[in-house]
């Protein structure tokens, strides 16, 4: 049996292109060049409007694992990150009414949590506006790099392998508080495309930003996180991260 | 106007155009070039993709039931309240 939601009117839906995937469980997925909602969002949405408790269940099941990873890696502590999350899906499902199926539904509730992450900064320290000025241990940017292996990056000790340190829980908690630290700029786009797998021309659209733009701030950001866990981390001969 | 880089920051500027895949112009070429006779920005490289592929597998936050729980009563109560 299902219950009955109660539906605020919509609000201006604002769509952004798309990408495959239903439930929005498909991270990871960089290139999908494909527009608009899928058969299964429009479905999904549907259902929400004919007031079914299911799809509700179904779209905060799908989407809430995702989207406080984004959001903790954005704001960088849980608290806000849970406030974030439900603020998020707050709006999400106020506006639903209003989602017109030319983004995918992924898309859609990302450019919301991208929104409530712009209003929580806001709310909070000026974060720099402009390009990467400083960073951990007063990195200059990647302008700095004048000679990628210098000694002091400490590249001898850099031996990662991604599928054995991404299971320890302390190495991850160094990812997120480097990516937390970013300025907005660069978060908000390493965070959309390498973690949750948007494309560039996704988070392009997303950002309204120009393709060029994501790939540069991209690449800034990247450069940043190396040196975020360089300066922090010592990876040991047995691949155990330990404090630098 | 501007410092003049050294070509091997240029090379690490760069490098984001190899990272994205699927890239076959002239500068990609260039850039092969120069990797393949530059150890220290073939390392560079080698590390953005550990620090790429490390992003791609990071796994998402776990929801609590719990938390869920109550996530899920607060948003039904303020979506009936509206
Ligand atoms: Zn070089």
């Amino acid at each position: 049996m299902t219950k009955k939601v109660s539906r605020r009117k919509a609000g201006k839906g604002e769509m952004l292109p798309p990408k495959r995937g239903t439930g929005g469980t498909t991270k990871k997925n960089t290139e999908a060049k494909t527009h608009g909602a899928t058969r299964a969002d429009l479905e999904l949405v549907q259902r929400f409007r004919e007031g079914d408790l299911g799809a509700f269940d179904a779209i905060f099941e799908a989407y809430s694992g995702p989207l406080l990873g984004f959001l903790t890696r954005m704001c960088g502590n849980p608290e806000d990150a849970k406030e974030g999350l439900q603020d998020t899906f707050l709006s999400v499902f106020r506006y639903l009414e209003g989602f017109r199926g030319e983004a995918s539904l992924k898309n859609w509730i990302f450019k919301i949590a991208v929104t409530a992450c712009l209003k929580k900064k806001r709310k909070m320290q000026p974060f720099p506006s402009g390009e990467i000025e400083g960073g951990p241990g007063g990195w200059a940017g990647p302008e700095a790099f004048t000679n990628p292996l210098d000694a002091s990056r400490g590249s001898p000790e850099w031996k990662l392998d991604p599928e054995t340190l991404v299971l320890d829980d302390e190495f991850r908690r160094y990812i997120v508080q480097g990516v937390a630290s970013m300025p907005y700029i660069y978060k908000v786009v390493i965070n959309l495309r390498d973690f949750e797998g948007f494309s560039t021309q996704e988070v392009s659209r997303l950002l309204r930003l120009k393709e060029s733009t994501v790939k540069v701030r991209l690449h800034r950001a990247r450069l940043y996180l190396q040196d975020w866990l360089k300066r922090r981390l010592r990876v040991s001969e047995q691949g155990k991260p330990g404090r630098a | 106007m501007g410092t003049k880089k050294d070509p091997c920051t240029k090379i690490v500027q760069k490098m984001y155009l190899m990272l994205e895949g699927g890239e076959s112009g002239s500068l990609c070429a260039t850039l092969r070039i120069h990797l393949e006779g530059c150890t220290s920005c073939a390392e560079q490289y080698r590390v953005l993709e550990d620090i790429v592929s490390l992003c791609k597998r990071f796994p998402d936050e776990e929801v609590s039931e719990d938390q869920k729980q109550k996530i899920k009563e607060k948003l039904l109560k303020s979506l009936s309240a509206t």
